[in-house]
């Protein structure tokens, strides 16, 4: 009787202490991640590049924002807006935003109106979102609606990198550009005509590391 | 009467009380104002996209809105392209965020309220009203909600209220209601819901 009491306040012990070794080695939320050393979040509502013939560029933007350091964020805003001779929009909306091990960017825009070298390209709205977690792989997403190029409608896959040939270059839908190093960089319209423009409309840019 | 008896009359005339309440709730449609709290664990929301107006045009908007360091930032704008109509060609924009609101706990529902400017009705406290329902089809229509009501604050609009867009789903561009962060806490005081919206949610419909 006494000796099986013993062998039952053993047994107990054994699993009390392999319980407690077994906690003591489980890995606590947040411990397992390392801390981020660099987060960088970048949202533009239409970024333009206009080259020259003797090798000049021009370039502007509208409604763009940053951040650089985690848990922070950076919005701008503006009514109606454009770029002289190139393009209108409504609506535009950049914004950024840390946590302490991932970095989020959108950025959109309504009404959109462009032309550049004979080519039109029209849509009700543009929007792009990036998301880079630390340590993970990142993601994207656009969302372009009634979209036109020169007139003529075209249907938006929602796959990444969708390209549509144009003369003298091409426009590429939903451009992701996703890095092992801990960046993600989404494009919703990205207009592309070779050594006359590069126009860039909703880009949202995450990187952390 | 003793003092047990008149106890137990004052509960039995409670309780018929709150039966007939809830009779007249159920059976007259009565609406019982709810109560918008910001959120206990706050976070922010950010949007873009387009709606149908009721005569058949766009609507433009982009937003922001959220808490962050113990108060709210963000931003709001909205263009609306009716021809004809009272509100034919507003344009809002948005000076200051003053509140960010959820009807209960858990909801994907966001009322961003504020202080704005407009091309008709002088300066306005504003309530957007957001709903982040599921990642939109590539063109982004028929899942995401967004509704606006405008309160007058300048004259001759003082105390005005008008639903410019009830709350509907988009026809274009997504809305997205983010987890919390570190940053993203409200003021330890939260705003009186009058105070910042210009007025409750009555006629801005879900």
């Amino acid at each position: 009787m006494r000796r099986k009491s013993y062998h039952c306040l053993a047994t107990t012990l054994g699993v009390l202490m392999l319980v407690g070794l077994g906690l003591a080695s489980w890995p606590t939320v947040g411990q397992s991640q390392a801390a981020a050393s660099t987060a960088v979040g970048q949202a533009t509502a239409a970024r333009a590049v206009l080259l020259g013939l003797l090798g000049t560029a021009t370039s502007a933007s509208l409604v763009s924002t940053g951040i650089s350091s985690t848990n922070s964020e950076s919005d701008v805003a503006q009514l109606t807006g454009g770029i002289p001779s190139l393009l209108t929009a409504e609506a535009l909306n950049a914004a950024t935003y840390s946590y302490p091990n991932e970095v989020d960017s959108t950025a959109s825009l309504g009404s959109l109106g462009l032309t550049v070298a004979g080519i039109s390209v029209t849509a009700d709205s543009v929007v792009a979102q990036a998301s880079q977690p630390l340590g993970a792989a990142g993601s994207g997403s656009s969302y372009i609606a009634n979209l036109a190029i020169n007139g003529v409608p075209i249907i938006v896959t929602g796959s990444p990198n969708q390209t549509i040939p144009v003369a003298g270059g091409q426009i590429i839908l939903n451009e992701q550009t996703v890095s092992s190093s801990g960046s993600t960089v989404v494009n919703a319209i990205h207009v592309a005509l070779y050594g006359v423009a590069d126009v860039v409309l909703a880009s949202a840019n995450a990187s952390i590391s | 009467m003793s003092k047990e008896r008149r106890t137990v009359a004052g509960w039995v005339f409670t309780l018929f009380g709150v039966a007939l309440l809830a009779c007249a709730v159920t059976f007259t449609g009565l609406r019982v104002a709810q109560a918008w709290i910001v959120p206990s664990t706050c976070d922010f929301t950010t949007g873009g996209g387009f709606v149908i107006t009721d005569d058949g045009n766009h609507a433009n908007f982009g937003l922001v809105g959220g808490c962050k360091n113990g108060g709210f930032f963000g931003h709001v704008n909205f263009v609306d392209h009716d021809t004809s109509g009272e509100f034919a060609g507003l344009h809002v924009s948005s000076d200051s965020i003053d509140a960010y609101l959820e009807p209960v706990a858990g909801s994907n529902v966001r009322d961003i309220c504020g202080t704005a400017d407009t091309n008709l009705f002088g300066t306005v406290k504003f309530r957007a009203r957001t709903e982040d329902n599921a990642d939109p089809n590539p063109g982004g229509s028929g899942v995401d909600k967004f509704g606006l009501k405008l309160t007058g604050v300048s004259p001759p609009y003082t105390g005005e209220t008008a639903v410019v867009i009830t709350t509907r789903v988009l026809a274009g561009g997504d809305i997205e209601l983010h987890k919390p962060n570190p940053s993203t806490t409200g003021p330890s005081t939260p705003p009186d819901e009058i105070t910042a919206c210009g007025s409750d949610d009555s006629g801005l419909g879900t």
